[in-house]
């Protein structure tokens, strides 16, 4: 796709412009979102935020800040469109992936406003690539309400731990069950598969604890299918924060840091399945 | 029953379980007073495979049998998990040794569960509670002082002779035992030698730490059983012992890191000619059981599943004195590879067709191929725009061919089994 002559000119003027170095710091961030295909993309002067929702129950969110990039320009207070991520991964990975220390293309993004497709253009060793991606009116996104006064438990623990326990997480239970409480087992995940039971437990005192904060006992279960894509930002972050309020619903937090040695966050929302009523 | 494993044996009871799941689909699991045995048979009862533990691989062990007495009065408990729910808890053996401190089993016979827990790195505690059932023992009848041959080596040596078996879809070898040396040559039934790749390995008794052959013999085995147990010792670099006495008897594998733990595996072997024909392969265990067959169920086509019936009821037991009958399927299912309709051969004795050459078909066997056979063709007449399955077409091409008479076959009018009535 290449970009008419007459418009290069314009390029300069659009309502959002922002270019890095390294189209990987924000290609990995959005890599981890992918469990589905539209995303809502929220432009504003402190960063970009993505938001993709998962049937209604779960949703994810990166917050790509601005001092990620070299340039960013915005010239209104908030921009707010939908697009296919699948697409924006796609043309931002363009070059390839490459190991660490390959040439790194850099990133030009414009936006010139309601309507427009956001343009992006890469460069990479004098490879020049533009692409132009369909932008649509933006969806409504699930506001989980998760103000941190209502938070009830927190554990700040390192990602590997974690990541141990969901991947190794039996696929063949439906549902999970996440217990977070001030006394022991203090943390513990359990699955109810076609075999048995299996239950992980991590201890407060354990070093891959860093923050503990626990209010009341509180479990509850989710379904597998809504927490597998948590893996992915789980497995690229460096450290978690799981908290529940007093609702049961979760709030995952990742704390990534990209190739350029910038932070990011990515946070993961999941509503608690509903207990059976007994009829 | 309840023990513990040490971090150093975790990686060992972690790399067993990985070679008893390639083996068999379900855990056998019979503690006694000197340690625990964990078994399994292959689904083709072709395998059997043993791991005894003994007291010291644990750090802690307590066979829960002193004061307790099992209720059917046996000497003592015996159970059986799914096996695979048992694989998934050790699934990353690489990270065994590291990660996991201490695991601990135990058997609660009064909730029929067996909780297995792992104490890993940084504090975490994984907990897994699998139900079993309570089942007869597991043992297979063989006899490894009676074999008169015999052969130790170092498992990374025969590792290495099998790791040039590259194909696939290989699932036997054949390892031919002569006085000087062992010849491990892939075993394939197919009627075209050229359309294959045949790979043969030569070990010189040389490579050997014992090799006491009293008289050449031929042993057809499957191939991924052998490889699970030599998976296991090749890493552990223990020798591996065989025993064996000639083709249609069990093959028996052995090796131990005393007093820790020792593995067994018995191993179905075929008797044959290189050619179409064999006899059933000898194999005895406690256990009844239903048909079976050396290679895997997984050669499926409906029209052979019914074929393998018809012709289980028209052989007779064969003259090995063992529970045979339903042993004697494998050789069909041989057979049937070759997928001529015509060299299915004579199965009345136990008289071996050398050849592969076109003979008078046994009538009612042949006759009752050709009654699907004809089906399929009159199922292709009321469907004509359904084509028949690729695999029927090729064994039975004779019967698609056009100058194909039904009719002109002996017996074709004579009725051994009359349909049967429609439901009420």
């Amino acid at each position: 796709m290449s970009i008419h002559p007459e418009e290069e000119r314009e390029i300069n003027d659009g309502h959002f412009r922002a270019k890095t170095d390294n189209v990987k710091n924000i290609l990995q961030i959005l890599k981890t979102m992918n469990f589905r295909d539209q995303a809502n993309v929220v432009l504003s002067p402190s960063g970009i935020k993505v938001t993709v929702e998962n049937a209604k129950c779960a949703q994810a969110n990166a917050f790509i800040e601005s001092d990620l990039f070299q340039e960013y320009e915005i010239e209104e207070e908030m921009v707010i469109f939908k697009l296919n991520l699948t697409s924006w991964i796609e043309c931002l990975n363009i070059f390839g992936g490459g190991t660490a220390g390959a040439a790194t293309p850099s990133l030009k993004m414009v936006y010139r406003g309601h309507g427009y497709p956001l343009v992006l253009e890469l460069e990479e060793d004098g490879v020049v690539t533009d692409c132009e991606i369909k932008t649509e009116e933006p969806e409504d996104t699930l506001d989980f309400d998760f103000f941190s006064t209502e938070v009830m438990n927190k554990i700040i623990m390192r990602s590997e731990c974690l990541k141990e326990v969901f991947t190794d997480l039996d696929v063949t239970s439906e549902m999970v069950e996440i217990l977070m409480s001030p006394d022991a087992p203090y943390f513990r995940v359990s699955t109810f598969g076609n075999y048995g039971t299996s239950q992980t437990e991590i201890s407060m005192e354990s070093e891959m604890v860093e923050h503990f904060e626990c209010k009341q006992t509180l479990k509850q279960r989710y379904r597998l299918s809504l927490l597998k894509p948590s893996i992915k930002p789980l497995t690229a972050a460096l450290k978690v924060s799981v908290r529940m309020d007093a609702r049961g619903f979760l709030c995952l937090q990742f704390m990534i840091r990209t190739e350029s040695h910038h932070i990011c966050f990515i946070e993961y929302f999941c509503c608690p399945e509903e207990e059976d009523s007994d009829d | 029953m309840k023990c513990t494993i040490g971090t150093t044996n975790v990686k060992d009871f972690g790399r067993a379980i990985h070679a008893l799941a390639k083996v068999g689909e379900e855990l056998y699991i019979e503690p006694s007073q000197s340690g625990v045995s964990f078994r399994t048979i292959s689904s083709s009862r072709s395998a059997y495979f043993s791991y005894n533990f003994g007291n010291s691989f644990f750090t802690f062990y307590d066979s829960g049998l002193g004061g307790q007495t099992p209720a059917s009065g046996e000497d003592t408990f015996r159970c059986k998990v799914a096996m695979k729910a048992v694989l998934n808890i050790f699934k990353g053996i690489h990270n065994l040794e590291r990660t996991v401190q201490r695991c601990k089993l135990t058997l609660k016979w009064e909730e029929a569960k067996l909780i297995i827990q792992l104490t890993c790195h940084y504090g975490i505690v994984k907990t897994h509670n699998l139900s079993f059932i309570e089942c007869d023992a597991l043992q297979a009848v063989y006899d490894k002082e009676s074999c008169p041959n015999h052969m130790v080596s170092d498992s990374r040596v025969l590792l290495g002779a099998l790791s040039s078996f590259h194909q696939q879809t290989l699932e036997e070898i054949s390892f031919c035992f002569t006085p000087r040396n062992l010849i491990l040559k892939s075993h394939v039934e197919e009627p075209d030698p050229s359309k294959v790749v045949h790979t043969v390995v030569t070990l010189t008794r040389g490579e050997f730490e014992d090799y006491n052959i009293m008289s050449n013999c031929e042993l057809t085995v499957c191939l991924k059983e052998i490889r699970a147990l030599l998976a296991f010792t090749g890493s552990t670099g223990i020798s591996t012992k065989a025993y064996f006495s000639g083709p249609g008897s069990p093959i028996i594998f052995t090796y131990d890191s005393k007093p820790l733990y020792e593995g067994t595996l018995v191993l179905a072997t075929l008797v044959q000619k290189p050619e179409v024909g064999t006899h059933p392969a000898s194999k005895s265990c406690h256990e009844p059981r239903a048909s079976t067959s050396i290679r895997k169920a997984s050669m499926n086509n409906t029209l052979r599943a019914s074929e393998i019936s018809m012709m289980q009821n028209n052989l007779p037991n064969t003259t090995s004195g063992d529970i045979a009958a339903d042993v004697t399927v494998q050789n069909i299912t041989v057979a049937l590879d070759n997928s001529r309709v015509e060299d299915i051969p004579h199965q009345q004795k136990d008289v071996v067709r050398g050849d592969t050459s076109h003979s008078e078909p046994i009538v009612p066997l042949l006759r009752n191929n050709n009654k699907a056979a004809q089906e399929e063709e009159e199922d292709s007449d009321t469907v004509p725009s359904s084509p028949p399955a690729k695999k029927s077409r090729f064994f039975f091409r004779r019967c698609f061919e056009a100058t194909f008479n039904p009719d002109t076959l002996p017996g074709h009018n004579v009725i051994l089994a009359e349909d049967s009535d429609e439901g009420d």
